[in-house]
């Protein structure tokens, strides 16, 4: 029980610090991609508000998106392993 | 000047290489010729043996450990220990460990007889430092020239790649952009 509580702390931090990388480097990427697309179709409205209306609409996706990829999807793999190699 | 910064990136490419070895799954074809329990004290070659070696004195270190004696077709003999790594590392999350000899037991056949196994695990054998590969899971085969193609380890080692080629990339590019430049301008 003591090794899997260890197992599952390490892994919260270790997944917990690279979403939270991921979050922000992310964000960042689309903020650039966006101002880029400003200059080719948004000049109706002012730069910072253009932006930051659709980043917040990526915000949403990224906040359900990026938990399930980070944490799910380790989750899943090492359910998949103990399955392969106990039970198969 | 050279040869040292070569020395040490083919030095560290080895390690890696070496832990790779060491760590990613292979898997054996073998006949299995028997099974058996020992004791052993794993303080001498802990990294070798699953679990750690025990801290509080007076309590040995001494664990019994099962393991699985086999012949390869070509004649050579191979010993694999069989151990839980349950949820440590390698992370192959074995827990199985009393049935994977259960099984093994059952699979023991003659040279006269022989059915073929398929042993997958993970480790070295060194017979001087006396370590021993961990068995992971068997499975039987029709034969002893059945071609095995290692689908995880190649999915594994492309990932790494992958990943070793972005970060080299990114640096580079850091490196020109941020680096170079101040060093041009120092020196």
């Amino acid at each position: 029980m003591l090794a899997f509580l260890r197992f599952a702390l390490i892994g919260a931090l270790v997944l917990g610090a690279l979403y939270g990388i991921l979050w922000y480097v992310l964000r960042a990427r689309r903020r650039e991609i966006l101002e880029d697309d400003w200059e080719d179709d948004g000049k109706g409205a002012p730069r910072d508000t253009w932006v930051r209306r659709r980043l917040a609409r990526f915000d949403q996706r990224r906040s359900r998106l990026l938990p399930l990829v980070v944490f799910g999807l380790p989750v899943f793999l090492v359910a998949f392993i103990v399955y392969m190699t106990n039970f198969r | 000047m050279k040869y040292v910064k070569w020395t040490l990136i083919v030095l560290f490419w080895l390690i890696v290489g070496a832990f790779l070895h060491y760590t990613l799954p292979q898997t054996d074809i073998a006949r299995i010729t028997g099974t058996y329990e020992d004791r052993i004290d794993i303080s001498d070659q802990s990294w070798a043996w699953a679990g750690s070696p025990s801290t509080t004195p007076g309590v040995s270190s001494e664990r019994l450990i099962f393991f699985i004696q086999t012949r390869r077709a070509d004649g050579d003999v191979m010993v694999y220990r069989n151990e839980d790594t349950g949820w440590g590392w390698p992370p192959f999350f074995k827990f199985d460990t009393a049935n994977l000899q259960a099984e093994a037991a059952d699979l023991v056949s003659t040279a006269e007889a022989p059915r073929w196994v398929a042993i997958r695990h993970y480790g070295w054998r060194n017979e001087f430092i006396s370590i021993f590969p961990n068995a992971v899971s068997l499975r039987p085969v029709d034969g002893p020239d059945v071609t095995l193609i290692p689908w995880m380890n190649i999915v594994i080692l492309l990932v790494l790649a992958a990943l070793v080629w972005a970060f080299y990339v990114r640096w580079k590019r850091f490196w020109e952009r941020r680096v170079a430049p101040t060093l041009d301008r120092v020196f």
